[in-house]
């Protein structure tokens, strides 16, 4: 009965996790801003905020057709889902830009994008602890994002300050990039688990 | 006052069944979803799927809708509120039977 319980478990976070691990399209997301931003921090002699801000919204129109071809890849190979609506979406996206433009208003030392990257890391630590074990590894771009902070003027280290928001985008581009593949495998492997576990009692 | 078993014994087949309940269970965390992804997440064969989808459509506990995404055919398949309704009260009934089965004393040899 428990071996039953834990395999019906496993359905059910697949089931409502199904969008989330769809890790490709979080490691493409990562791998283009890692090399758009990447690019421009390396290529350009004097990077500003505004820069990389440009280059990051130039790494999401990049990845759109890939965003779209990885899809029809999950659509095709492992069928469609559809989520139930969430009724708190668009209130927490509305909340979350009033917050974030009446920081950036108040205190200037905080970078245009800061509140982003502090959503970023807020987020991922709750991903961690929401469905640990399995996806404890999301503590990891929060610790990029932390340590990349540390690294740069605003977070007491050798980086120069017009590199902060430069940094941050890099830092959380590349940790997308395993934490994308890492989900990914899981969707693999918990599919795998939990249609082997089945057949031999599933006669209709 | 039904013992454990009695209880377990008076389970609805249509859902106790395991793959069916597999199937209501993945339902149940989701609007809907198609052939494919139930297919690939239960393990069934296309036959047995079918077979058990129709079971709970029967039953009323599924809704299941024809459609295309282009030119592909895809069959969606979600939970109706009253299969919402009757998996709740199931595993409500499932965790008192457990709850019971915990209070049970092993019996000793004399």
């Amino acid at each position: 009965m428990m071996a039953d319980q834990k395999h019906l478990e496993r359905i059910r976070l697949l089931s409502a996790r199904f969008h989330e691990l769809k890790g490709l399209r979080l490691a493409l997301t990562g791998a283009c801003i890692t090399l758009v931003v990447g690019g421009y921090l390396l290529t350009e002699p004097a990077p500003s905020d505004t820069g990389s801000m440009v280059a990051l919204v130039a790494a999401f129109v990049l990845l759109i057709p890939g965003i779209v071809w990885l899809g029809r890849y999950y659509d095709s190979t492992f069928g469609r889902q559809e989520r139930k609506p969430s009724r708190h979406t668009l209130a927490f996206v509305v909340g979350f830009n009033i917050v974030a433009w009446t920081l950036n208003a108040a205190v200037p030392s905080i970078p245009a994008g800061g509140p982003t990257l502090g959503l970023v890391v807020m987020g991922s630590l709750w991903l961690a602890i929401r469905d640990w074990p399995y996806r404890g590894y999301y503590a990891g771009v929060a610790a990029a994002v932390v340590a990349a902070f540390a690294a740069t003027a605003s977070g007491g280290g050798p980086l120069a300050p017009n590199l902060t928001l430069g940094t941050l985008f890099l830092a959380v581009g590349a940790s997308f990039v395993p934490v994308g593949l890492l989900d990914h495998l899981l969707l693999v492997r918990l599919m795998k688990e939990t249609s082997a576990a089945q057949p031999e009692r599933a006669r209709p | 006052m039904p013992t454990p078993f009695e209880t377990l014994a008076s389970f609805d087949r249509l859902i106790h069944e395991p793959a069916r309940l597999a199937i209501l269970t993945a339902l149940s965390a989701c609007e809907k979803a198609d052939f494919v992804f139930l297919r690939n997440l239960t393990g069934l064969t296309k036959g047995n799927l079918s077979s058990h989808l129709g079971k709970l459509e029967v039953g009323g506990l599924v809704a299941i809708e024809k459609t295309f995404a282009g030119k592909h055919p895809i069959t969606y398949v979600a939970l109706t509120g009253e299969g919402r309704d009757v998996l709740k009260a199931y595993w409500k009934r499932f965790d008192k039977v457990r709850e019971g089965l915990r209070r049970l004393k092993p019996l000793r040899a004399e």
